[in-house]
């Protein structure tokens, strides 16, 4: 069974997890999600009737709905193993310390920028790998070290390419996240399901 | 940094708005109060009020605000304008003044907000009208309106639910703007789909009213926040119903796609909630249900026109940049107030 804890989510997103998630199902399973209003259990159940798909709706109070959604022959054993869903599979790349071509400053502003409006967009990034000068960002860089603690403490994962952090002598300074290498980065980014390089 | 609209808008546009049910339970609470001027007032779920000055000039009054829905403040600002002012074209008025209504918050640079402010100024002045003050309140998430005042002949007032048995019914933008938002906003629409939105949300209801008035129209409305059919919904009475026919509804090409996808908002279906028992569906797929209940930001007219002007009337409605189509026709009182076939 996996678990979907979309409260505090506006519409759509609560159907959006929970549809990702079926898609993801192939043939048999169970989603569990929590709401905290009754137009997303509405939502819920309209796409639970297009895809032919059973639905359970339990009204907690009035901030919290619980959902089943059951897939083919799903089973809703309270023995089955919970899985909380993660989000997409999306993966960012930053290969530098600056973002685009062209004068330098703008650059590293232009990166800062984009690391911060991660944090504020809905849609949260699997993983975020840095490599080459990208290293110098999870060392040195502490307002987008700041950033990325809050993507971390959301479930993101920062991995930085231990070779590039030794290139640049900053082995011993990384900041945030793990350090990894290239058959890990290389995996990472084959399973990806979308692939940013700002 | 520019882009810190979004972040502080939970649900933007027309999507904002109240849910329909809990203004309807307490709009009817409130004093009345009898003035023979007041033309176009409390009783209907009109677009503006409407108040006699003279034999000749009638006052306009109508106020709109809500937060943002898309990054650019610009964009913000030229949106949200062409929305408020829409409500003064959909009375068969003219726009003569606008103040500004805006809330915003001292963390973020006022030069954000002198952008949503260059962008209704823009609205108001292309609209004719003089953009002459406003008023600005610090809050967390920004919201952005116009008061706007217009002018009317009180015997040419189009009121939203006038219409005559055998008129056909007009309708001025394609909908499908909140599913296509919705979906661009959490990353699965398409760029091209949403530039189509953004433009029809801020091109003003002016051009398609200015040709209106030329023809025998009965009434008029705009659609907006209770989407197509709740706005449809507000131009029927007890003595006739309103035909729709769904295959001549235009819709933005994507929004069918998107609303097969589930790629709707909470809005919609409190839209549908609130016109329960009164539509009736006729094997009417559900995406495009979804498409009928979404709600629109700054949408287009419905024009409530004679048979016998109709076709003239699209046809010089269809030389402008954004396509109108006949969606359906009133008809004599049937059990329900609108039936989609």
């Amino acid at each position: 069974m996996i678990k979907i804890d979309a409260r505090g989510e506006n519409c759509p997103i609560p159907v959006i997890k929970t549809k990702r998630v079926l898609k993801e199902i192939e043939k048999d399973g169970t989603v569990f999600i929590m709401v905290d209003n009754k137009i997303a259990t509405e939502n819920l159940e309209k796409m639970a009737v297009e895809y032919n798909n059973v639905i359970n709706i339990e009204k907690i109070n009035d901030e919290h709905y619980n959902v089943t959604i059951i897939k083919g022959n799903g089973s809703i054993e309270v023995n089955d193993k919970i899985q909380d869903y993660k989000g997409n599979n999306i993966v960012i790349v930053i290969q530098s310390d600056k973002m685009g071509d062209g004068d330098y400053e703008l650059g590293k502003t232009l990166l800062k920028g984009f690391i911060y409006s991660l944090t504020e967009i809905e849609i949260l990034p699997k993983t975020i790998i840095f490599y080459n000068k990208g290293a110098k960002i999870t060392t040195e860089n502490l307002e987008s070290i700041q950033d990325l603690e809050k993507l971390q403490s959301l479930g993101t994962t920062i991995l930085t390419c231990g070779a590039c952090l030794n290139f640049y002598n900053l082995a011993d300074k990384l900041k945030v996240g793990t350090s990894t290498n290239m058959y890990t980065i290389t995996n990472i980014l084959m399973n990806a399901e979308k692939i940013i390089r700002p | 940094m520019g882009n810190e609209l979004a972040k502080f808008c939970s649900s933007g546009g027309c999507t904002a708005k109240l849910d329909p049910s809990i203004l309807s339970s307490i709009l009817h609470k409130i004093p009345k109060k009898k003035d023979d001027n007041l033309l176009v007032g409390y009783e209907s779920n009109d677009d503006a009020a409407v108040y006699k000055l003279t034999d000749e000039i009638a006052l306009v009054q109508t106020l709109d605000f809500f937060t943002s829905i898309v990054d650019d403040p610009f964009m913000f600002g030229k949106i949200a304008a062409t929305n408020a002012l829409s409500d003064v074209y959909a009375m068969g008025g003219e726009v003569k003044l606008a103040l500004n209504i805006s809330c915003f918050s001292e963390k973020i640079s006022p030069e954000v907000l002198g952008e949503i402010l260059r962008g209704g100024a823009l609205k108001v002045h292309e609209a004719g009208g003089v953009l002459c003050g406003g008023h600005t309140v610090n809050d967390e998430e920004m919201k952005y309106g116009l008061s706007v005042t217009g002018v009317v002949h009180p015997d040419k007032i189009l009121s939203n639910n006038n219409c005559k048995i055998g008129d056909k019914i007009i309708l001025t933008k394609p909908i499908g703007v909140g599913i296509i938002t919705t979906a661009y906003k959490v990353g699965e629409g398409s760029i091209e789909s949403f530039d189509i939105a953004l433009n029809q949300m801020q091109t003003l209801n002016k051009y398609a009213a200015q040709i209106m008035l030329k023809y025998d129209v009965h009434a008029c409305t705009d659609v907006t926040g209770f989407g197509f059919l709740g706005h449809l919904d507000e131009m029927v009475k007890d003595d006739y119903s309103i035909i729709v026919d769904s295959k001549n509804v235009l819709y933005i090409d994507k929004s069918f796609e998107y609303a097969k996808e589930f790629l709707i908002t909470a809005a919609g279906q409190k839209n549908r909630n609130h016109l329960k028992g009164k539509i009736l569906m006729e094997n009417i797929d559900n995406a495009l249900q979804e498409i009928l209940y979404d709600p629109q930001t700054s949408g287009g007219l419905l024009i409530s026109v004679s048979e016998n002007d109709s076709l003239e009337l699209l046809k010089e409605l269809n030389t402008l940049e954004i396509k109108s189509s006949i969606i359906g026709y009133v008809t004599d009182r049937t059990e329900y107030n609108i039936c989609v076939k």
